[in-house]
C-alpha cells in the first residue's frame, strides 16, 4: 500500500498521497524536490499542495495554508511528505521487498 | 530481456569518458522523465495506464513480481514440453530402429506427469486404491476357490 497521511480538519477527513500523475503535474508547475533545501519558501507549499491533488483536488490554497498552520510537528510532517513524494520513484527502482505501511498523522484543530 | 530490464536502475548513470560514473541526479533531474520512460514497460506487462499514473505507486512491485512468475512459468512450460517430447522420442525410437525384426514402440504414459501436490496426492491415492483392488480380487479368488473346493468335496461326499 502507498504511504499516506490521514487527518481530520474542521470535520473533514483528509488523505494526502502522491501518484505519478500528481508528481508529473507538480513538476510541470515548477516543483523540484532537489530545491527544497535551497528554496523552501517556494517548494514546501508546492509539496504540500501537491499532496492534496490526488484526493482533494478542489481544496483551495487558503484552506491548505490554514491546514498547514494547524499541523503540529511541521518538520516531521514535511519530512514524511518528502518520503511519500519519493515513493512512486523508489518503487520503480528498488527491490520489491520493502516495508510498507501508512503514516499515522493527527492534527490538532 | 526481462531480467536485464528489471535490473536497470534509473538512478544509475552512464560512465563518462574516463570510465568514472557521472554525478548522480542533478537539480535538473525530473521524476517525470523516469515515469514516462518506465511507463511502456509496465503497460507491456499488463498494468493499465490509469493504474500506473493514478493508482497505488506500490502496484508496480506486484506487476514486476507477476512478470517474473510469468517468465518462470513460460520457462517451466517449455522445459516440461521438452520432457514429453524427449520421452516420446525414446518410446518411439524402437519402432524406427533398422535391423529389428519386430519393432515395438514403448507405451506413451496414459496420464501427464504429476507436477502439483494435488496431482501427486491423487496419484498416491489411486495407487493405494489399485493395490487394495488387486489384493481384494486375489482374496476373493482364493475364497471362491475354497468355496468351490468345499462344494466339490461335499458333492463327492454326497455322491459317495
Amino acid at each position: 500500500m502507498a504511504k499516506q497521511i490521514k487527518f481530520t480538519f474542521e470535520g473533514t477527513d483528509y488523505c494526502l498521497e502522491y501518484t505519478r500523475r500528481t508528481i508529473r503535474e507538480m513538476e510541470s508547475e515548477g516543483f523540484n524536490s532537489n530545491e527544497i533545501d535551497g528554496k523552501p519558501m517556494t517548494m514546501i507549499p508546492m509539496l504540500i499542495a501537491g499532496a492534496f491533488k490526488k484526493n482533494h483536488r478542489f481544496v483551495n490554497a487558503d484552506k491548505i495554508d490554514r491546514i498547514y498552520r494547524a499541523i503540529p510537528r511541521k518538520e516531521e510532517f514535511v519530512r514524511k511528505l518528502v518520503e511519500m513524494y519519493n515513493e512512486p520513484l523508489n518503487t520503480l527502482i528498488e527491490d520489491p521487498e520493502e516495508g510498507e505501511g501508512n503514516v499515522e498523522w493527527e492534527a490538532n484543530d | 530481456m526481462g531480467g536485464e530490464r528489471l535490473s536497470e536502475s534509473p538512478k544509475q548513470s552512464e560512465p563518462d569518458a574516463g570510465g568514472q560514473p557521472s554525478p548522480p541526479a542533478s537539480s535538473s533531474f525530473r521524476m517525470t522523465d523516469v515515469f514516462e520512460r518506465e511507463c511502456g514497460f509496465y503497460l507491456h506487462i499488463g498494468m493499465s495506464a490509469s493504474e500506473y499514473w493514478d493508482g497505488d505507486p506500490c502496484a508496480v512491485r506486484w506487476y514486476r513480481d507477476k512478470y517474473l512468475f510469468d517468465i518462470e512459468k513460460v520457462n517451466h512450460d517449455a522445459w516440461l514440453q521438452g520432457m514429453y517430447i524427449y520421452e516420446a522420442l525414446l518410446l518411439a525410437s524402437p519402432a524406427v530402429r533398422p535391423f529389428v525384426k519386430h519393432p515395438k514402440p514403448g507405451e506413451y504414459p496414459d496420464k501427464p506427469y504429476p507436477i502439483t501436490e494435488r496431482m501427486r496426492k491423487k496419484d498416491t491415492e489411486k495407487q493405494k486404491r489399485d493395490q487394495m483392488q488387486v489384493a481384494f480380487t486375489a482374496f476373493k479368488a482364493k475364497v471362491d476357490a475354497m468355496n468351490n473346493n468345499k462344494k466339490r468335496g461335499g458333492e463327492v461326499k454326497d455322491g459317495g
